[in-house]
């Protein structure tokens, strides 16, 4: 839903990298996005690349990478990936926090909502 | 000739929030306020529960209410009639609070007697979970109305939730929804406790109000 916004924070950190680094043209941004956090992925290219247009990044790849969930038990402290079902048509995660070691239901997230701005690919 | 290079970034932009929202964390400790994030599904009584906690509570300590909405005017106006000090915070089109908002919004004003600090964030069970916000207990509040797979189609934001408020169970019948399936789902997704209220007929509020002075104790 806020896809917008997380957008024009990337493109903030993007251009302002892009002008440290003396770039005459950004060719590509590469993202490392959480697969628990609530953005959507084809959203999130598209904004980038709609703020890109007109700008030294026009028609700059976004590549995405995707952070697995990971789940810690409290109760037997193992850390264990979250077990994701995509419905396939949305791509909405309906994620099981469940233990895959105990089944204790009992775990805290530890890794997956993450919104990484890996890099990006330029010409000087 | 033109040189092509890649150059790493490496930043978190979820960071950001959580340094925010750590920073927010130590000043609600420094001035001793215990504080709550009412998130919740839209209209499903989020207002009408921290009401009611406002006047139970606000004999025996001093209250004050953050209150985010697109438009905030409204619900700050109903909080404000309960003679507690507001915070209105407009998120326009944003969809949730972050930390950063909340950072503008206790900044300048004088929080230091402060007990309780509710915060209503904007109705959706989306991206509120995205963002922590300095908070000490999350609320989550659903009605039966919203329909009972409500909290099976959201489980991240049920997921370490200290408290989710299955609301309106006056008129669950009527809309055909089962408010047990919901608390048994919002356990499942991994919520420490549920409570069934009505704000209508008054069911569960003796025991909301008793969680959140549970709360304020265990914060001290
Ligand atoms: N029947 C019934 N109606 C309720 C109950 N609680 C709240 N309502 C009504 O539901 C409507 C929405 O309540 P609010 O407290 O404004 O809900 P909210 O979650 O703050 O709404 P937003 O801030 O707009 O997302 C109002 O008309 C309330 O009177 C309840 O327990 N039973
Ligand atoms: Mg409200
Ligand atoms: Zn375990
Ligand atoms: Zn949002």
């Amino acid at each position: 839903m806020h896809e917008v916004s997380v957008a024009q924070t990337i493109i903030d950190a993007v251009m302002n990298e892009a002008k440290e680094q003396k770039a005459v043209k950004i060719l590509g941004v590469t993202l490392a996005l959480g697969e628990l956090t609530m953005i959507n992925t084809e959203q999130i290219v598209f904004w980038i690349q709609s703020f890109l247009e007109g700008t030294i990044g026009e028609g700059a790849f976004v590549n995405i990478e995707t952070i697995h969930g990971k789940v810690q038990c409290n109760k037997c402290n193992v850390v264990t990936d979250v077990f994701i079902e995509d419905d396939g048509i949305s791509h909405y995660i309906i994620p099981d926090f469940t233990c895959g070691h105990c089944k204790s239901k009992n775990t805290f997230i530890c890794q997956g909502r993450e919104m990484i701005i890996k890099g990006i690919r330029i010409e000087r | 000739m033109h040189k092509v290079s890649d150059v790493k970034i490496g930043q978190d932009i979820m960071k950001i929030n959580k340094k925010i929202a750590a920073d927010n964390n130590a000043f609600f400790n420094a001035n001793r306020i215990t504080v709550f994030n009412v998130m919740g599904a839209i209209g499903s009584g989020k207002t009408c529960l921290i009401e009611n906690a406002i006047d139970r509570l606000k004999d025996s300590f001093s209250i004050a209410v953050v209150a985010g909405d697109v438009v905030a005017k409204f619900d700050s106006d109903r909080f404000a009639a309960h003679g507690v000090k507001v915070i209105p915070v407009s998120t326009g089109k944003e969809c949730h609070l972050d930390a950063h908002f909340i950072e503008h919004a206790i900044e300048g004003e004088d929080m230091h007697n402060i007990d309780i600090l509710f915060i209503e964030n904007v109705g959706n069970l989306i991206c509120p979970s995205d963002f922590d916000l300095g908070e000490h207990v999350k609320v989550v509040v659903v009605s039966v109305s919203e329909g009972d797979d409500i909290v099976l189609k959201h489980p991240v934001i049920f997921k370490n939730t200290d408290i989710t408020i299955v609301n309106k169970i006056d008129i669950a019948e009527f809309v055909g929804a089962s408010a047990k399936k919901m608390s048994d789902d919002a356990y499942t997704c991994g919520c420490k406790y549920v409570l069934l209220t009505s704000c209508k007929r008054g069911d569960g509020l003796k025991d909301w109000n008793a969680f959140i002075k549970e709360q304020v104790a265990g914060n001290r």
